[in-house]
């Protein structure tokens, strides 16, 4: 069997009806097959050798490049929800897998990314139940004025700036009030001023034309450019240099800009959406953020509270994970105990639902039961003190202690394993047999 | 691990990141000359021109070509902007830490002007032992 797979293997990936490309170490195409050259729309000889993300321009490209995640996570990919910009210039929605490629000595070679595309989101589609809205699980009051409002402004164009803890899902209320609006349709364009450094920011924005800098070989297209008659979503604005501040305010004023080295005006009509997790008058009190834009994006503000303020939502949040995690790991747990649920209710998130959501991974990663999950499964920040005394022998829980300080310092130290053996005094293998026990190899 | 993610982080030029985790790459890969082409261009941005120095004599002292050979269109290879921003504010203030930058940087472009920009700043400081064996190697590569 393994001579016949190691024959066909690449004659099975290209007659895969997903797409899929491998990457190496340096994200330059290595392989693609069939159905991902129908989808990009370019023969495999102009992609292999190309960096991916100089050819798949999907918007995860810049707010979290899927196989970055996994390096940072340790972590599949899975059902990732994105776009991506065929060579015609077409958005298109897909659904996209990622995983690392690794040798046989667990040696980092590249990523596989694999994707398809799935039709867009119709209205109904969002409004799973009377907690949702368009994806945003709450029934609290606070969130509820907030779904109040996204509808009332679905008509404007006006600017939009969210502002919120880290966490809380202000990208998730710029997906809603995109969707709502009457530029629905048309390109929508999210940049995280943090992931690109200064030099890079004015090109992606604004564009170049060739020779605009040593490096601008032909012209580009910069983001406001391309969302033209469309919607932008600007995250973590308060990255922008001051430089660029100006300029943005320009674009919020007048409707123009030029391209990078060209003298050329350009006249766009885009709706800003902005988001921060900063408080904004005290970074225009440090001279870090211009008044005068503040108040030009402060057209539509809209405040989302922490998670420790609405926590008539958690219940309902943890439901909504729970399914979600339960259907990635292929596992059938219904709901956590009453006791579990007293501390997810009770605890302050100061990560807010990122890290709800994190915690209720780890409780479904954790489960050896069916039924429900208990407070042993919980993360230990969580359940201090607690224990279900229910499931786990005495020597399962010496081992959900060892797992624990072995988690945690992996965690820490980026999953080196090398590194984390070294801190405990114990070999490489010893670590590895640690973690077979917790998830054993298939 | 490290060395994708930091040429990832290299990759949208997020220097400090890319150094931090090509550092850790170095570690368990001390020979892994791709990691330190890059680190070289991380250092320079990050000020730690000696740092980048120390890896560029150790490069250039093996094989200079493993610089020379960079494709900076197909390695995405930031080192154009960055000596176009160097070449634009050069004579403003550190000229001659920026002549140092510039004289490694132009070797992932263009090997002469590198070795002019070496010349320029062994004029700044000639007792460098350092520069004059790189710029050895140097003119040893282009007389090939």
């Amino acid at each position: 069997m393994t001579a016949f797979i190691d024959k066909y293997s690449k004659t099975i990936l290209e007659g895969m009806p997903e797409a899929v490309y491998v990457i190496d170490k340096e994200f330059k195409i290595q392989f693609v097959n069939n159905a991902a050259l129908k989808i990009i729309g370019k023969g495999a000889k102009d992609l292999i050798g190309k960096v991916c993300r100089n050819i798949c321009k999907s918007d995860r490209c810049e707010i979290g490049c899927p196989i970055t995640e996994v390096l940072r996570t340790n972590r599949n990919i899975l059902d990732l929800q994105t776009t991506f910009q065929k060579e015609n210039g077409d958005l298109i929605n897909i659904i996209l897998n990622a995983s690392l490629l690794k040798d046989i000595d667990d040696k980092t070679l590249g990523g596989i990314i694999s994707f398809k595309e799935s039709p867009p989101k119709g209205f109904n589609d969002h409004l799973n139940g009377e907690n949702s809205f368009y994806g945003i699980v709450g029934i609290s009051k606070q969130m509820k004025s907030i779904f109040q409002l996204i509808k009332e402004i679905s008509t404007s164009y006006a600017t939009v700036l969210i502002s919120g803890e880290t966490g809380v899902g202000k990208e998730l209320i710029a997906n809603a009030i995109q969707i709502t609006s009457q530029r629905s349709k048309e390109n929508f364009v999210k940049v995280n001023c943090a992931a690109l450094p200064s030099t890079l920011l004015s090109s992606e924005l604004f564009g170049h034309v060739k020779g605009a800098f040593t490096d601008a070989k032909k012209d580009r297209v910069g983001r406001f450019e391309y969302a033209d008659g469309g919607t932008i979503f600007l995250d973590e604005i308060t990255e922008l240099p001051l430089e660029m501040q100006a300029q943005l305010l320009r674009v919020l004023q007048e409707g123009t800009f030029e391209r990078l080295g060209d003298s050329k005006t350009i006249r766009t009509d885009i709706r800003i959406i902005a988001a921060t997790n900063k408080d904004l008058t005290s970074e225009i009190k440090k001279g870090s953020f211009r008044k005068d834009l503040f108040y030009r994006l402060n057209v539509l503000p809209i405040e989302v509270p922490p998670l420790r303020e609405r926590r008539e939502d958690i219940i309902h949040l943890v439901q909504h994970f729970l399914k979600k995690y339960c259907k990635k790991y292929s596992k059938n747990i219904p709901s956590f105990d009453d006791e579990s649920i007293e501390i997810l209710t009770n605890y302050d998130w100061p990560g807010n639902i990122r890290e709800l959501e994190n915690a209720v991974e780890y409780s479904v990663i954790r489960s050896k039961r069916d039924d429900y999950l208990c407070v042993c499964c919980l993360p230990s920040n969580l359940r201090v003190e607690k224990d279900c005394g229910q499931t786990n022998s005495v020597s399962e829980k010496m081992l959900d202690e060892k797992t624990e300080t072995l988690l945690a310092l992996l965690r820490q130290n980026n999953w080196n394993k090398t590194k984390v053996a070294k801190i405990l005094g114990v070999n490489r293998s010893t670590i590895h047999r640690q973690l077979n026990k917790i998830d054993p190899p298939h | 691990m490290h060395e994708m993610l930091g040429n990832q982080y290299f990759l949208i030029r997020n220097y400090f990141e890319a150094e931090k985790e090509f550092e850790v790459g170095l570690l368990s890969d001390p020979d892994n000359f791709k990691i330190k082409k890059k680190l070289i261009v991380c250092y320079i941005q990050t000020g730690h021109v000696d740092s980048a120095l120390t890896l560029f004599h150790n490069i250039v002292s093996t094989d200079p070509k493993i610089i020379t050979d960079t494709n900076p269109e197909e390695d995405n290879c930031p080192c154009p902007e960055i000596i176009y921003e160097l070449e634009s504010i050069l004579n403003n203030s550190e000229v001659e830490l920026k002549t140092l930058s510039l004289a490694m940087l132009w070797l992932y472009c263009d090997l002469e002007e590198s070795i002019w920009y070496f010349e320029q700043y062994y004029q700044f400081n000639k007792s460098t032992h350092i520069i004059k064996s790189i710029l050895a190697s140097l003119n040893k590569e282009i007389n090939k």
